[in-house]
């Protein structure tokens, strides 16, 4: 598949080259000196043809979702960092629940300070940015969200990405709904 | 004087190509030279990375066709999508609010005969 794509820009560059060469002969010049002009207007064939196949593996859809998802773990990070000293007296402090209940409204008090601001800035860049490959976006966020788990359990995986699934979702949603009405202004005017 | 045209610019001047018909990546690089009067200098090969770009978002479509010159090579002709008119038009309005207002921030400036002001 992949060389097929390869041999077809390979192809496609080519007969746009052959093109440019021919317009440059057309013009008055040389053929040799139409390819050189040819090759100045082009650039180099291979160079064109390894940023082609580098774009191809960067907008891979499993390379969009491991971004998203690294991304995500990022901000997360810098938003914990930002709250963390706020976060962790404030519900111990306050809300002593028994059977440790304090920990998991911790956890949930984590989770919507940080995780979940965090799956909304990303989806609504990542969507404005590679519309089509939304699904991409959000199994990444879902898949690196195991990693805030706190424990291997199915259901404290849980606690962390139905939120985070939830701010992913809010994040999708903006991003559409802001560039249908940039849409719409356009067609307005 | 002319300037090489940046990269994040080709895939709107790409999207005006086709708006006003399908056509081939040779085609589309001699439009837009010839649109802007080789002020801005295209290279042709910076011309592939937009055209996939806007084929993956789904912006534009590619199709293989035969040559209309007996022996020529076959090309690929690009058209533009519903959702790729509905977005060239979108990013034209953004273009052109950002241009009116650097047009009004530059002022005179670096306008020759311009009256001085009173």
């Amino acid at each position: 598949m992949q060389n097929q794509q390869f041999n077809e820009d390979q192809r496609e560059l080519e007969a746009h080259f052959a093109e440019r060469v021919q317009a440059y002969i057309e013009l008055g010049e040389t053929p040799e000196q139409a390819v050189l002009s040819a090759r100045q207007k082009f650039g180099e064939t291979e160079a064109v043809l390894k940023e082609l196949q580098y774009q191809r593996r960067l907008r891979r859809p499993v390379t969009i979702g491991v971004l998203s998802g690294l991304s995500w773990l990022v901000i997360a990070a810098l938003l914990q960092l930002l709250s963390g000293s706020l976060v962790a007296p404030l519900v111990h402090e306050r809300t002593p629940f028994p059977y440790g209940g304090s920990d998991v409204l911790l956890l949930l008090t984590r989770v919507y300070f940080t995780l979940v601001p965090a799956a909304v800035l990303v989806m609504f860049k990542g969507v404005e940015r590679f519309a089509r490959h939304a699904h991409a976006l959000l199994l990444g966020i879902l898949v690196f969200s195991l990693v805030h788990a706190p424990t291997r359990e199915p259901l404290s995986w849980l606690l962390v990405a139905v939120p985070t699934l939830h701010g992913a979702l809010i994040g999708w949603r903006l991003a559409y709904r802001a560039r249908h009405a940039q849409q719409s202004e356009a067609s307005v005017r | 004087m002319s300037r090489d045209l940046p990269r994040n610019d080709i895939p709107i001047f790409v999207l005006a190509v086709l708006e006003s018909g399908p056509a081939h990546g040779y085609a589309i690089a001699r439009e837009i030279d010839r649109r802007c009067e080789g002020d801005i200098v295209l290279r042709d090969g910076a011309l592939y990375p937009a055209l996939r770009a806007l084929e993956d978002d789904g912006l534009i479509v590619g199709e293989w066709q035969p040559s209309s010159e007996s022996g020529g090579p076959a090309r690929k002709t690009y058209r533009l999508t519903d959702e790729g008119k509905a977005e060239a038009s979108r990013r034209a309005t953004l273009w052109r609010g950002y241009a009116k207002n650097v047009d009004r921030i530059l002022g005179n400036l670096g306008v020759t005969d311009a009256e001085p002001a009173v």
